[in-house]
């Protein structure tokens, strides 16, 4: 196996700044203009071909992105101008384990000098095994990727079905308090210790909002049992419909353990599983109408009793549940591949710095197959 | 050999030929001051000089004038005329003393050009009661910068203000004037909303009110940016000569701001006497005690907590306004100015709409009971650079009937609900402003509600628009609590049919396949996934 050497930033490869370009100067186009904070906009010339990496030179300093298509890359960035034969991913992960950020050059805004880092020191094997490592975190990260798209897939599938089954279906007596409970929540008293740091999940809009798609495993904060009994949220099972109610109305999630929320959702708890995919497509279809009942001077909140006034579209029973058996796998699906994708994230990130530093070796393919035999 | 180079800018004061261009290096130039003086005194002293140059090109365009009408008087004589004070106030021309002249300035500039503009502005004031105490003396200062300020005064010199169009020079620069507003409303983020109300929400109150003669009221005026906008429609629908149709009166509490206002009416040829002799609390010392207006706009700070309130004030008819909040104090002060067929339009925050804390909510009812209440509009976030609450338009009149001769809609017991927060335009990340066709949109629908000749001349009728807009009962309106929120009224709109959206069955059909093909990429993806771990020496 192949020795790792070591070298500096600046032997390993070549870094050069952005260049200027106002968005009053960009032209449509599909070149992405890359900021320190990601794709920052679009253009229709490109300054440097890809698959490149920048680094956030005045903000996000040290914080590289990895760019497949050719690109702009802005002067907030410093950007890889030549790789000398090194693997550009292996490149990009390796600025992911380098903190760069203590290099700031800048007395009031914060700025990274190429010239600063060109002499940290990096330990790192020959172009090989970086090719054989970042395939390995490719490969996760594809089917990271791929996880992604099945569950926002599937969810949008979802909807259509629900767009074709509510067709023609005017808006009845029924309200979502007559059909379900409706809910709320509430905070224990952060000042008492007792009540925070248990198993219980407890959820707030962040949790939520945060969410690519809306099925809900872990929450940030947790609270004990008297912390339960303290707050006014009841322990919604899991299934139960989340629906954020201030600030931000209409993000949603379906939590996947029994959960606890602040003031921050209305919750809706339907007496059985076909009611509540209907009820959830239902409410995901009309935030619009929903943010037209809000109020609020400072940001819009959209009172429980608003909600709950609002007449629903509800199609005879059997319609419900022949919609609910065809959304049902979809959303099972996609909370499946969410989970999943749970899991390979951990993994990827614990294996990161292994790999980068050496302390994990990849074996050779044809090791492999001996191993196998 | 190459030109040699003018002193800052000039030689791009040469070339350039539009007014946005010469205002676009003024501001750079009138920029380099900054550093040393605050914020709201280095507007003071830039919008100073503005208004100097203007009273001093003024004076001499009149001074010509008169000087063409004496060509058969005998030379001895020509000098009475040129010098009498009545040819230039009957012109509405402010009398400039020969110290003051612009000309003057710059010749003795070498002397000591702070000095010289303090005298400028004290001189000018002497002989114009109408600016008493208006002109800021703060040129000849310590912290100053003498050369920037010769530089300047330079370029204020130099700029082309004349030989645009058919446009005297004058109106040249009222509009540098009211884009230098608008700059330091930019600069000065946050706290410049006591000053400047964005031109695309006052545009919204005139086009809906349409101020064409009669007196015009703004109990906290700030600049004054609804006055200009009101004479601008003015020019706009019934032409220059018509610009004295309207006489405008205000009053702001701030100091410096009132300075601005009144600068900025002389300005724009409006008797600056409108606005009170002083600045003053609105509550505390109101200046118009005696106002029946024909027309009210508005846009007071939002939710003010700090406020003179006096629990006996007879302006209280609705009920007295909670000292935590003055929106209601500010609606109250406008009804009691209103004449009987005046009308008035409001910017306040959201809240007001829905607020049911400390008896605002017992106000709203009884001024909804009154039948005060004509149209509420809720407008899109964004507007103001100043605060990122949202805000929404009041507009209140005490007769929705008829009105005689005019012949209006009868609309007794009923309020017009706009929901606009879909409208407008993203111009950078943090501000939006609302376009031509958005103004015109809401101004369209409230005329044709109100059945105005405007409406009649362009053939409109209202029409409920799902969505959009819908005319309430106050039975309606009591239903919802008399919350006053568009988006209650007005409903969901229709869902839009685009003629070019893919069939239902089709996209399902399509995110069918995609969702299949994905299912193969991460099976496929699975079985790579194995062999990379499966190769991790661990």
């Amino acid at each position: 196996m192949s020795e790792w050497r070591k070298t500096t930033l600046g032997d390993l490869v070549t870094l050069q700044r952005g260049h200027d370009l106002p968005s009053s100067q960009r032209i449509p186009g599909d070149v992405p203009v890359m900021g320190s904070g990601g794709v920052a906009g679009w253009h229709n010339a490109a300054k440097a071909s890809g698959p490149g990496v920048t680094l956030g030179r005045a903000a996000n300093l040290g914080v590289p992105a990895l760019i497949q298509d050719d690109f702009w890359p802005l002067n907030t960035t410093l950007y890889v101008t030549d790789f000398h034969g090194n693997d550009v991913r292996f490149v990009y992960h390796l600025f992911q384990t380098l903190d760069l950020s203590g290099y700031n050059s800048g007395s009031v805004q914060p700025m990274l000098n190429r010239n600063f880092i060109k002499g940290v020191e990096v330990t790192v094997p020959e172009p090989a095994e970086q090719r054989k490592i970042s395939a390995t975190l490719a490969a996760l990260d594809e089917k990271i990727g791929v996880n992604d798209r099945i569950a926002a897939c599937a969810l949008q599938l979802a909807d259509a079905y629900f767009e074709l089954a509510v067709d023609g279906i005017p808006a009845g007596p029924e309200t979502f308090d007559s059909i379900a409970q409706v809910g709320g929540g509430g905070t224990p008293s952060t000042k008492n210790p007792a009540f925070w740091g248990g198993a219980i999940a407890w959820s707030t809009p962040s949790d939520v909002t945060a969410l690519r798609v809306p099925y809900l495993f872990d929450t940030s904060r947790k609270i004990t049992d008297a912390g339960l009994d303290e707050c006014a949220s009841a322990l919604y099972p899991a299934g139960s419909i989340l629906m954020t109610s201030r600030a931000t109305i209409g993000a949603f999630a379906i939590p996947q353990i029994p959960t606890a929320v602040n003031q921050g959702f209305v919750v809706v708890t339907a007496p059985d599983e076909n009611l509540t995919m209907w009820l959830f497509h239902e409410m995901r279809d009309r935030v619009d109408e929903m943010v037209g009942l809000a109020n609020g001077s400072t940001f819009l909140e959209l009172s429980r009793k608003n909600f709950k006034a609002m007449n629903v579209r509800l199609p005879a029973p059997e319609v419900v549940k022949a919609f609910a058996e065809k959304v049902a796998p979809l959303h099972k699906r996609a909370s499946a591949a969410s989970a999943e994708n749970s899991t390979l994230i951990a993994l990827r990130d614990t294996l990161l710095p292994e790999l980068m530093s050496g302390r994990l070796r990849v074996k050779d393919a044809e090791k492999v197959v001996e191993d196998a035999v | 050999m190459p030109p040699r180079k003018r002193a800052g800018g000039q030689t791009e004061l040469f070339t350039v030929s539009s007014t946005k261009q010469i205002q676009d290096i003024l501001w750079k130039a009138a920029d380099k001051l900054r550093g040393s003086m605050d914020a709201a005194q280095y507007k003071e002293f830039v919008l100073g000089l503005v208004f100097l140059k203007y009273v001093s090109d003024a004076f001499a365009e009149r001074r010509d004038k008169i000087a063409e009408s004496l060509t058969d008087l005998p030379e001895s004589r020509r000098a009475d005329f040129l010098d009498d004070r009545d040819e230039y106030t009957l012109a509405n021309v402010f009398w400039v003393p020969e110290n003051a002249r612009w000309d003057y300035l710059v010749e003795n500039a070498p002397q000591g050009v702070g000095e010289l503009l303090d005298e400028a502005m004290d001189a000018i004031m002497r002989e114009n009661p109408a600016l008493t105490g208006v002109l800021p003396k703060i040129f000849n200062r310590d912290n100053v910068d003498k050369n920037r300020l010769k530089e300047l005064v330079d370029l204020i010199s130099d700029a082309r203000f004349t030989g645009h169009g058919d446009r005297p020079a004058q109106d040249v620069l009222g509009e540098t004037y009211e884009y230098f507003l608008e700059k330091f409303a930019r600069a000065e983020g946050k706290r410049a909303g006591e000053f400047y109300t964005p031109s695309s929400v006052v545009r919204v109150l005139v086009e809906v009110l349409e101020p064409y003669s009669g007196r015009v009221y703004d109990p906290c005026c700030g600049s004054g940016g609804m006055f200009v906008q009101s004479q601008k429609f003015i020019e706009a629908r019934a032409g220059r000569d018509h610009t004295h149709d309207i006489a405008v009166y205000g009053q702001e509490q701030n100091e410096r701001t009132w300075r601005l206002a009144k600068m900025n009416l002389a300005i724009h040829h409006m008797d600056p006497v409108g606005i009170a002799d002083r600045w003053a609390d609105t509550f505390s010392d109101d200046k118009h005690p005696d106002m029946r207006a024909d027309f009210i706009m508005a846009n007071p700070p939002f939710n003010m907590s700090d406020w003179a309130r006096r629990e006996s004030d007879p302006r209280w008819r609705y009920g007295v306004p909670p000292q935590s909040n003055a929106n209601y104090a500010w609606l109250q002060h406008i009804v009691s100015k209103l004449g009987d067929r005046g009308s008035a339009g409001v910017v306040l925050a959201n809240g007001s709409m829905s607020s049911k804390q400390s008896g605002e909510g017992e106000i709203r009812r009884t001024m909804v009971e009154a039948d005060l209440v004509a149209c509420m509009v809720a407008l899109p976030p964004n507007l103001f650079r100043t605060t990122a609450i949202p805000a929404c338009l009041w507009f209140l009149t005490k007769d929705k009937g008829p009105q005689g001769a005019k012949g209006l809609t009868d609309r007794r017991g009923e309020i017009l609900f706009i929901d606009a927060r879909a409208l407008g335009t993203m111009v950078d990340r943090t501000e939006r402003i609302l376009t031509d066709d958005d103004i015109a949109r809401i101004a369209d629908t409230y005329h044709a509600w109100r059945g105005t000749k405007s409406a009649k001349a362009k053939n409109q009728t209202y029409e409920n628009i799902p969505g959009f807009c819908h005319s309430a009962t106050l039975d309606e309106v009591a239903t919802h609590d008399h919350v006053l929120t568009p988006g209650r009224y007005v409903g969901a709109s229709a869902a839009e049919v685009d003629p070019d959206a893919v069939p239902l069955t089709e996209r399902i059909e399509h995110l069918r396949k995609e969702l299949y093909a994905n299912f193969d990429e991460s099976s496929h993806l699975e079985k790579v996934v194995r062999g990379v771990l499966g190769r991790v020496d661990v």
